[in-house]
């Protein structure tokens, strides 16, 4: 198809820039509009089927039945009163520079965008590109084997004091005090230590040296003695482990980013005229646009 | 020119098909139902912690006070980001929780946006063009104030409950708990609040759905304009359940803050509460809110003055909006303990109580961050956020009286004993209550009743042996097989706030003559304090530096466990047990504001707390 236009671009690459669609979009809409509106009369107002069960389904939205035959004219004549009014005041130009009237139509221009922004969902490569981009927020905690013994603050007159001479001891694991967590790790990430015993003493962790009894490090339960057998250093998630996540963060991010550029693109048709009479303001202002 | 707009069809229709493909391989990947299957199953359950009772700027009244946090920002909050308050600060959570309920008010949902946006369905209103102009003045506190005032006395010109206004909305908050929900590591569930309010007396209700957006997204919230009476909400819940095969139950909130109606004996209509009331009730509503931002409501010192923990974060001036001073007589009907003291009586008399609910605690947050940590306190709205000031902010104003920011409490979370971290497991263990409530701190606690637990059942599969000889919180005893129900409980406490000063038991029974009694049972404490001749054991102590809002868990315990035995147990008596877990004193968030930001508080201010855990009962009923 495309060889018959004789048209010489890396089609692919195209297809993935988010705004081309959305300028695809746009022409549709205005070959739509070019086809329908010559062939309207102007001083018509149409009262079709389509028109009439908009309206009824406005009505039965709001009350939950059916409107009487007397109810649906009343909301035909309004039609036609707001119509009248509407194509009236077009044609005296009173939409222009209404405040109002440019929020609404700014905003639905708005909608548009989200709309599109969301139907785009993103290619494997364009997450995995972002993934790559923003690593830093997939990072993995450190995960350890280790064992841990605990002497209570409360139960002894100087808890510290017996693990310091708890790691010097021959038998280091029955010095401590009963406690009802987990007394080893297998392979745990601090993340999940932190939730057992708190996030001073997952931190503390990270500094210790492996293979013998090392501490005492502190919890809020108390004093703990350690030996860590082994350390998987921190690090990042795989991209298929948090691919739902990559998911969210990319549909966030993107939302937002399409509407910037989106704004930067279309002002290139445009030329900001500073015409402010404060000369200090006029320069500062047209540095800044 | 026809030939580019030819170009652009064709290439349209063909990136249609080509994202179609590649959006397939990615739903099949997430795919969440075959996800919900593969998370890990704990029979034994574990304890996942989380607010049932979150709002976003979607709130009406959020949004006046000047939250700017949307709904997508609140679940990455709440799953351990960092995002910006409404006023610009950093916010991180120290741990994240396990699950969230995004509860924002039915009524005029997303009427706030609305205004801001200046939309025509909120701008034809009188309200709205004054609550825009208050807005474009700076004054949000007064416009808050405004809508609050106007929407409690039900004096709005328009209707907030019009689906053209909701649907959009719903489908937001719907949309956005899909997105963030996560089978085995976090629960975003659907739901909202419902508030009632009768002449400015809350009768609010978080509504939470167990099902996903294939059941919820086109059955749109109930609202106070549909109705004030909860009646009809459990009816709307019911024809939700009836019309497709979902569940949903609802949680009320704030009954110190009602008046008298909460747990009245008479329903909205006049009539006196029936077994069909009832029925229905513990139906639909199988827990209580018992501890948030707005007071804690487990009991008051005029209901319980022989308790020397009832003094705690009390709300006993007036009504929601100050309205109407509170009386005396109106208490038993606002507090936990007394409902369910007064719901065992209605046992006796209708053979089904009411208020036969468990417990949970929940923030009711209005800023979209889910705190309850004193050292981490994001206030209760958004002109409550860490400030210098913010303590004597007005936070509810009326010619009658004033409760300032001061008195909001940085409370509470909600622990729920669950197989998995899902909407289905969480949900069911909610519905079977085995959950507790705390003001925020995250103490572990396990609560067993049976007929014969002994100590040596403490031992590390203590979990098995209270699951396999007896019922967990929120169960039930019947048939007396032994002389006395004896109970397993353990608790330990959050590492990063205080430690224990003591697990206590607090017994509900109803006499012979048809009277209510009540007791605290001191069961486990810290140190070797003794207990004095009126069975109190003696303070534990205060630790707290005021200088640098810093404390030693040396005088409390890590742990504390117990086997109880009822010494005073009656077999004919209805009765009812549950769990209350005081940490030692620690500062209370007051106290962080005057270190951190050198705020100026006066003495009527209090600078330290001692956090708690609250059970739900388990209930024995002779046969």
């Amino acid at each position: 198809m495309v060889e018959i236009f004789n048209i010489d671009f890396d089609m692919k690459r195209l297809l993935k820039e988010p705004l081309v669609h959305f300028l695809m979009v746009g022409a549709l809409l205005f070959l739509f509009y070019a086809l329908v509106n010559t062939e309207r009369n102007e001083s018509e107002i149409i009262i079709d089927d389509y028109l009439v069960n908009e309206l009824v389904a406005k009505w039965v939205l709001k009350r939950n039945r059916q409107p009487t035959l007397e109810e649906l004219e009343d909301l035909i004549d309004q039609y036609i009163q707001q119509e009248v009014l509407y194509k009236e005041a077009l044609i005296m130009n009173l939409d222009h520079n209404d405040e109002i009237v440019k929020r609404r139509l700014a905003q639905k221009m708005e909608f548009i965008s989200d709309g599109l922004a969301e139907s785009l969902q993103p290619t494997q490569e364009m997450l995995i590109a972002y993934y790559e981009k923003n690593r830093k927020n997939y990072k993995k905690d450190p995960s350890y084997t280790l064992r841990q013994v605990y002497f209570s603050t409360e139960k002894r007159k100087n808890a510290m004091t017996d693990a310091i001479n708890a790691l010097v001891s021959k038998s280091p694991e029955t010095q401590g005090d009963q406690l009802l967590m987990p007394s080893e790790y297998n392979d745990v990430s601090s993340y999940l230590i932190a939730k057992d015993f708190g996030s001073t003493f997952a931190k503390s962790l990270d500094s210790l040296e492996l293979d013998r009894w090392v501490g005492p490090i502190n919890s809020g339960f108390g004093v703990h003695i350690v030996f860590i057998k082994e350390k998987k250093e921190a690090g990042y998630y795989t991209y298929e482990e948090v691919l739902n996540k990559v998911t969210v963060d990319y549909n966030f991010d993107a939302s937002s980013d399409f509407k910037v550029e989106l704004i930067n693109t279309l002002l290139k048709n445009y030329k900001i005229v500073i015409n402010v009479e404060d000369v200090n303001l006029k320069n500062e202002l047209n540095e800044k646009f | 020119m026809n030939k580019i707009f030819t170009f652009a069809t064709i290439v349209f229709i063909m990136t249609g098909c080509i994202e179609k493909t590649e959006k397939q391989e990615v739903a099949t990947d997430t795919e969440v139902a075959s996800k919900e299957n593969e998370v890990k199953s704990n029979p034994l359950n574990d304890v996942y912690w989380g607010d049932t009772h979150l709002h976003t700027d979607i709130s009406l009244d959020a949004g006046a006070f000047g939250n700017r946090v949307s709904i997508d920002e609140a679940y990455r909050f709440a799953k351990g980001e960092e995002v910006f308050s409404s006023t610009g600060l950093k916010a991180k959570l120290s741990r994240p929780l396990d699950f969230l309920v995004v509860a924002d008010h039915s009524d005029a949902m997303g009427i706030f946006p609305g205004l801001v946006a200046e939309e025509e369905f909120i701008m034809k209103t009188p309200e709205g063009k004054r609550w825009k102009k208050l807005l474009d003045e700076g004054k949000a506190a007064e416009c808050a104030n405004d809508i609050i005032t106007n929407f409690s006395n039900n004096n709005l010109s328009f209707k907030t409950n019009d689906p053209e206004m909701m649907k959009p909305v719903w489908e937001k908050i719907v949309k956005t708990a899909e997105k963030y929900n996560d089978p085995g590591n976090f629960t975003a569930f659907i739901g909202y609040e419902w508030s009632s309010i009768i002449k400015g007396n809350n009768l609010h209700r978080c509504v939470i759905y167990r099902d996903d957006a294939d059941k919820t997204l086109d059955h749109l919230p109930f609202t106070l304009e549909d109705s004030p009476d909860p009646e009809d909400l459990w009816k709307n819940m019911a024809m939700y359940e009836k019309n497709t095969g979902g569940q949903v139950l609802a949680i009320p909130h704030n009954g110190n803050l009602s008046n008298g109606l909460m747990f009245a004996e008479t329903r909205i209509n006049g009539e006196a509460v029936n077994e069909s009331y009832a029925k229905e009730r513990i139906k639909r509503e199988p827990l209580y809110e018992v501890t948030q931002m707005k007071g804690d409501g487990e009991t008051h010192p005029y209901l319980s003055p022989n308790d020397e923990f009832a003094d705690f974060e009390r709300w006993d001036k007036a009504n929601l909006d100050y309205s109407e001073l509170k009386t005396d007589d109106m208490l038993q009907y606002e507090y936990a303990r007394s409902a369910l003291k007064n719901g065992i009586k209605y046992q006796d008399q209708l053979g089904v109580n009411p208020f036969k609910f468990g417990m949970v605690g929940s923030t009711d947050s209005h800023t979209s961050l889910a705190t309850a940590d004193d050292n981490n306190f994001f206030g209760k709205a958004a002109n409550g956020e860490p400030s210098k000031e913010r303590a004597y902010h007005p936070f509810i104003k009326s010619k009658k009286g004033t409760i300032y920011t001061y008195e909001t409490v940085a409370s509470g979370y909600a622990a729920v004993w669950a197989k998995s971290n899902t909407r289905k497991d969480l949900y069911d263990a909610m519905a079977r209550k085995e959950t507790y409530g705390t003001t925020g701190s995250r103490i572990k606690l396990r609560f067993f009743g049976g007929w014969d637990f002994s100590e040596s059942d403490l031992s590390d599969n203590y979990a098995q042996a209270g699951y396999n000889k007896g019922v967990p919180m929120g169960g039930d005893l019947t048939k007396s097989i032994s002389d006395a129900p004896s109970f397993m409980v353990y608790a330990m406490m959050d590492p990063e706030s205080g430690s224990l000063d003591r697990v206590q038991m607090v017994k509900g029974w109803v006499n012979a003559d048809g009277s209510l009694g009540e007791k605290v049972y001191d069961i486990a404490w810290s140190g070797d304090r003794k207990m004095d001749e009126n069975g109190k054991i003696p303070s534990v102590g205060n630790s707290v530096n005021i200088e640098d809002a810093t404390w030693s868990n040396d005088i409390g315990a890590a742990e504390l466990s117990k086997v109880w035995t009822d010494p005073s147990f009656d077999s004919s008596q209805q009765s009812f047990y549950y769990v209350r877990v005081i940490e030692i004193p620690t500062p209370r968030w007051t106290l962080y504001d005057k270190v951190k930001y050198g705020a100026e508080l006066g003495p009527e201010i209090p600078l330290t707390t001692t956090e708690r855990a609250y059970s739900s009962p388990i209930w024995y009923t002779p046969q």
